[in-house]
């Protein structure tokens, strides 16, 4: 019992660890500027620039998160079940089933780019349904995104406001 | 007698099926780079997070909005999202393009037109910069860097350190 929490305790950490990195990374400082003209540029060369200046509604809700610890393994040996520490902006407190149906796909570790559908949550363990296989290969500290989408790719909330039906480049 | 003969055969088959249908979401990939830009882009618009995701080589750097993501998994967890909103109300049309390298490594340089709403009514209307490096791996050409620039001199002005002490407001 005394290992589960120092495993919970730790990976807790894990989580603060990561979410730190991520902001960390990010964070642009005024002493990385040099005056040039009439604006700063960055010590680095790199602008403010991309498409961030736009600012839209979520398309999707979106819980995000770690592996804090995986759960107990069924009669086959096969893992269906995990539990989670909420990481980033986009992260919410759990009540049961808020995931239900959701789509969850991993962002890290073995399992990068695998899609489960969320069968069902506790306020701190998320299960997956056993259609697309078990998260045998998931790990502690592994993050990943769950979003209300379902199993057919269509979001369960509707629609975007405003989305367009036009389609990307090149398709 | 023939039937047993052809029962291993289907077995294959169908297992080539499944491995293909079903298999590791960043196996995708694409043959051509401009296959592999286009394909981002539409699983932005898809929504398809495992999509976009099996398109992005596994040593990423994006820079986007004067911020890094220094590896895939904070792009993913940081900034996919947020693109893939994006793509949700606004379309892209591509203005022109630029394609070179040679052997595993690729470049694309793309100019979209970017129309569409934000969330407050306003009209989205600019033209972004696109940057794509592409790695060949396996056969299959994957993104490994990714920057966006725009033309939007009202954001530019936003995004500068001092303009934003004086407290300009953001670009409507």
């Amino acid at each position: 019992m005394k290992q589960v929490f120092a495993g919970i305790a730790a990976s807790a950490g894990w989580a603060l660890m990561f979410a730190a990195s991520i902001a960390g990374a990010q964070l642009v400082s005024s002493a990385d500027y040099v005056s040039s003209g009439p604006a700063l540029l960055p010590r680095s060369g790199f602008m403010h620039v991309g498409h961030d200046n736009i600012v839209v509604d979520p398309s999707v809700r979106r819980f995000t998160g770690m592996v804090s610890a995986l759960g107990l393994p069924d009669a086959q040996g096969k893992l269906y079940t995990f539990k989670a520490s909420p990481v980033g902006p986009r992260s919410f407190k759990l009540s049961p089933d808020d995931l239900r149906g959701w789509r969850m796909t991993v962002l890290s570790g073995k399992r990068f780019g695998q899609v489960f559908t969320v069968s069902g949550n506790t306020e701190s363990e998320i299960t997956v349904k056993a259609d697309k296989g078990p998260v045998d290969g998931l790990d502690v500290r592994d993050v990943f995104i769950i979003e209300s989408v379902d199993a057919n790719g269509v979001s369960m909330f509707g629609p975007a406001v405003g989305a367009s039906p036009s389609i990307s480049p090149g398709t | 007698m023939r039937a047993r003969a052809r029962r291993p055969g289907i077995a294959a088959a169908i297992a080539a099926a499944l491995f293909f249908c079903i298999g590791p979401a960043w196996s995708q990939g694409a043959r051509i780079p401009t296959d592999a830009v286009d394909a981002f882009h539409a699983a932005l618009k898809k929504k398809d997070t495992a999509a976009a995701l099996s398109l992005l080589d596994r040593d990423l750097v994006v820079f986007e909005f004067g911020v890094i993501d220094p590896t895939v998994q904070a792009y993913a967890f940081q900034h996919l999202p947020f693109d893939i909103d994006v793509a949700a109300v606004s379309k892209w049309d591509i203005e022109s393009r630029h394609v070179g390298g040679e052997g595993d490594i690729r470049w694309v340089l793309t100019s979209y037109h970017v129309t569409g709403r934000q969330a407050d009514g306003s009209p989205i209307d600019q033209v972004t910069l696109e940057t794509m490096i592409l790695k060949r791996s396996s056969g299959l050409f994957r993104i490994a860097h990714m920057h966006w620039s725009t033309n939007d001199a009202k954001f530019q002005a936003m995004a500068q350190p001092a303009a934003r002490a004086k407290g300009t407001p953001a670009p409507k």
